[in-house]
């Protein structure tokens, strides 16, 4: 695993991959879960994006009573019409055993206008137990707010019978889970849905969503809601703040618990590549890639501080059609034939302008206009 | 029988050289506005050029907020530049080539420049390489300076891919009268050995 991620970090900086380090510090009960009381916690992530691929890696460690949890998780995804998604993460609560889990998904994407729909399968690997699955996933953007919801079920594979939760004695469960629940019977199915909001104006984004799970062959389903609060960045920091109850994890294992967050999150762009000497190789804010695959073109914008971003040309007959964010940039997808097009996009409603990385000309409106090329 | 024939004849006639307005124009224009620009889109589709980039121009100019007679200037100069592109590039040109051959005289570049890309490019398309030239024009680049680099750039016959490449560098050096007199040719030497044949 190490070497894979060192060869996704060596690939990050031969193509110019774009990085955003954060550092956050706060209080999350999240980690300890058998107490009333938050745990002080201090973590980062670093998130690599590139126009073919995003990876990130998160790490946090938080402390209580003397006692120590952590929490790590990696995260691959390839972009595109199919795409390919790893994801691993463990965890340790404070006074617990380690729970980890690895998850490997082939995702379609489409996009509909301001809409994408995605659909995934695969499978999930927690203490030697394999579940398989899938889960289906919509958002669509309006203005400032977004809506995106979410259904998925996975079933263990060898009729259940191996399933179980094996790692967590009756009297942790019972201390952990306010809903304990029969440890006899072993768990042979999770479905789970989730349908969530989330409102940006300005620097400040507001998101909540509700979401159910339900695992079958013991009792019913548990509910949780989760609200949060994001402010910046202002300098380089951004505020967070979140509460909510979370009802047993993706696996079997992570039990129900309370959550509260509070922290600060340090935002830092590294360079990736040494400074060039040549003026010409200076980096521009905001930046355009291009790619086409199966017959669909994938625009992405990096505009790291863009509340909306928006864009028009002859492919949408000038209708101004929002991307959607994807992990640090914006991006659309669209079916375009090989050719030449006119385009233009927009940041949070400001002058229509021509993203670096696209040929430019002048508009006949005062303006200028980039060229696309699809070939 | 013989009237009705010619009475339906007649209405045909009438009738068949008044093509109905493009919708797209109708519902986004003003009533005024959307008439004059169909005039000179009837007038292009007559001529034989193609209508859309006139069309998708009106739609840009819409959308971008300009006046209406903005607008239909911008598009009666596209339907001229178009016409001296196709004279310029040949019949066989397509759509693209001409619409870029038209931004390309639009921004100061010559139809004779136009002639010799076009024997450079042979079959290849010219709609990238005419918009990254009118790029070079836009950016202060004087037109035989211009001419000469993408000339050097068509007969090395370097990649649309490399071309795009190459005018990214060049928006980076900003403006021609800011930049380095022989930047141009530095540029054009990277991708093509000829560069030294650039003024």
């Amino acid at each position: 695993m190490k070497r894979a991620l060192l060869a996704v970090l060596a690939l990050g900086v031969a193509q110019e991959a774009t990085a955003q380090v954060s550092a956050i510090v706060g209080a999350d009960t999240r980690l300890a879960p058998a107490s009333n009381m938050p745990a002080f916690t201090a973590g980062g992530s670093l998130q690599l994006h590139q126009s073919r691929w995003t990876a990130s890696a998160v790490a946090a460690l938080s402390a209580l009573d003397g006692s120590l949890g952590y929490q790590g998780e990696y995260r691959v995804e390839t972009i595109g019409l199919i795409g390919f998604s790893a994801r691993g993460s463990v965890e340790r609560p404070v006074n617990q055993g380690p729970l980890g889990e690895q998850t490997g998904f082939i995702t379609l994407t489409r996009q509909f206008g301001p809409a994408t729909l995605r659909l995934s399968g695969g499978g999930l690997l927690t203490r030697g137990d394999l579940t398989a699955g899938g889960t289906m996933s919509g958002a669509v953007r309006m203005g400032e707010i977004e809506v995106t919801a979410e259904v998925g079920r996975f079933q263990a594979l060898e009729g259940g019978a191996a399933v179980g939760m094996p790692g967590l004695a009756t009297s942790d469960r019972d201390t952990l889970n306010p809903d304990p629940q029969p440890p006899s019977q072993p768990l042979r199915a999770l479905s789970h849905a989730t349908l969530g909001a989330s409102w940006r104006h300005g620097k400040m984004e507001l998101s909540g969503r509700v979401l159910t799970r339900t695992t079958l062959g013991t009792t019913g389903g548990s509910m949780g809601w989760q609200l949060g609060l994001a402010v910046g960045p202002l300098n380089g920091v951004r505020l967070r703040l979140g509460f909510g109850e979370v009802p047993t994890g993706t696996s079997f294992y992570l039990p129900y618990r309370k959550q509260v967050l509070f922290g600060f999150e340090m935002l830092r762009t590294p360079r990736l590549r040494p400074r060039p000497h040549d003026p010409a190789e200076a980096a521009e804010p905001v930046a355009v890639t291009v790619r086409q695959h199966e017959g669909t073109t994938t625009i992405a914008i990096t505009a790291r501080d863009a509340r909306t971003v928006e864009i028009a040309g002859d492919f949408t007959e000038w209708v101004p059609v929002e991307l959607r964010r994807e992990r640090g940039r914006w991006v659309i997808d669209w079916p375009l034939e090989p050719g030449t097009y006119r385009c233009n996009i927009r940041i949070d409603g400001g002058p229509w302008t021509v993203p670096d990385g696209l040929p430019s000309v002048q508009d006949d409106f005062g303006g200028e206009v980039g060229v696309l090329v699809v070939d | 029988m013989t009237a009705f024939l010619l009475g339906a004849i007649a209405v045909v006639a009438v009738v068949s050289p008044a093509r109905a307005q493009d919708p797209r124009i109708r519902e986004r224009l003003d009533p005024a506005t959307a008439s004059s620009v169909d005039s000179v889109v009837q007038a292009a589709s007559r001529a034989g050029l193609p209508t859309e980039p006139l069309i998708q121009l009106a739609l840009e100019g819409q959308s971008k907020g300009a006046s209406g007679q903005r607008i239909v200037a911008a598009v009666q100069r596209l339907a001229d530049g178009m016409t001296s592109a196709r004279t310029a590039l040949g019949g066989t040109a397509t759509n693209g080539e001409l619409a870029a051959g038209a931004l390309w005289i639009r921004s100061g570049g010559s139809t004779d420049a136009l002639t010799r890309f076009r024997k450079a490019a042979g079959q290849r398309s010219l709609a990238l390489p005419l918009s990254v030239g009118a790029d070079l024009l836009k950016l202060g680049w004087p037109g035989d300076q211009a001419g000469s680099a993408l000339q050097s750039l068509l007969d090395a016959k370097v990649s649309d891919r490399e071309l795009m490449t190459f005018s990214n560098r060049v928006d980076k050096l900003g403006n021609a009268a800011n930049a380095s007199p022989d930047a141009l040719r530095r540029e054009v030497s990277r991708l093509t050995s000829a560069g030294e044949s650039v003024q």
